[in-house]
């Protein structure tokens, strides 16, 4: 395995970055947006 | 058993089922990543020709046919939305394109990956490898197009055209090995034909497919779940309800 480290880490390396930057972004966004309608709920400020 | 499918047709209705399902679909697809994972880099052995260059297929494979499955799955929700002006449906196809789009680039880093050692190149400019890179341009068109449209019901119809006109492109991407002379190999796995790979090989590469599908389908509820949110902004339905 070691001849095709550099493309195995290659291609696996950014299957996991790729797939850990989306669930980051989709999480932060529903995160936002549900803390958005709390306080638009409780009438407090955003 | 007796639901009202169409009951969920309303984001209202849908936004707690989407949460529910989204949490045990992000579940399974931790459990089957870790099998297939398991299965593909440990158990499967290495390959006679390719070595172990070869376990890129593990997800490559499952990255374009994702790439491909979710493109269909958007034009569908787009035909949707425009046929029937459902609200829901465009949320759908919204959510869907930048997981499509990650799914596309995953499909063209990975296969550049495997490329280089089996072809002695990172790309060409073959059938296969082209129509996945309009692919990837399609995603991105779809959502540049939403982010320059103000307007949300206008830019569901501009995104929902572009889409149903773009998905001519996902039969090109399957059939350009078969009719073009490519430097990508033709399919290993048919549904009409015995697999070309060892049992083991294709087991690790049908989990991934699944952990796969469970991980996109994870994502986009997650991702239709804040779209709802925030296109719903001044309802009356989620005045009255306040999230935990």
């Amino acid at each position: 395995m070691e001849r095709y480290a550099f493309y195995l880490v290659g291609a696996y390396g950014a299957f996991a970055i790729a797939i850990a930057i989306e669930i980051a972004l989709v999480r932060a966004r529903l995160a936002r947006a549900r803390s958005q309608w709390r306080s638009r709920a409780e009438g407090t400020p955003r | 058993m007796n639901v009202n499918w169409f009951k969920y047709a309303s984001p209202a209705s849908f936004l707690p089922l989407a949460s529910r399902l989204a949490r045990g679909f992000a579940a399974a697809a931790v459990v089957l990543g870790i099998a297939g994972l398991a299965i593909g880099l440990v158990i499967a052995p290495t390959d006679a020709t390719q070595g172990d260059a070869y376990r890129i297929i593990f997800i490559h494979v499952p990255a374009a046919w994702m790439a491909m499955l979710i493109y269909v799955v958007m034009a569908g929700w787009s035909a949707l939305a425009l046929g029937y002006n459902t609200r829901l449906s465009a949320m759908m196809a919204q959510a869907l394109a930048p997981t499509g789009a990650s799914m596309a680039f995953l499909a063209l880093w990975t296969g550049a990956f495997w490329g280089r050692p089996t072809w002695g190149t990172y790309w060409a400019w073959d059938a296969r490898m082209t129509s996945t890179l309009i692919l990837l341009f399609l995603y991105l068109g779809v959502i540049a197009l939403r982010a320059a449209i103000d307007e949300p019901r206008r830019a569901d119809r501009a995104c929902a055209v572009l889409a149903l006109v773009g998905v001519v492109n996902v039969p090109i991407i399957y059939f350009s090995v078969q009719w073009w002379n490519t430097l990508h190999q033709g399919s290993s796995v048919s549904l009409t034909a015995a697999p070309t790979m060892a049992m083991t090989m294709l087991a690790g590469m049908l989990v991934m497919t699944l952990a796969l599908w469970c991980y996109c389908i994870g994502v986009v509820l997650w991702r239709v779940q804040a779209i709802i949110v925030e296109r719903e902004e001044g309802a009356a339905w989620m005045a009255r309800r306040v999230p935990a």
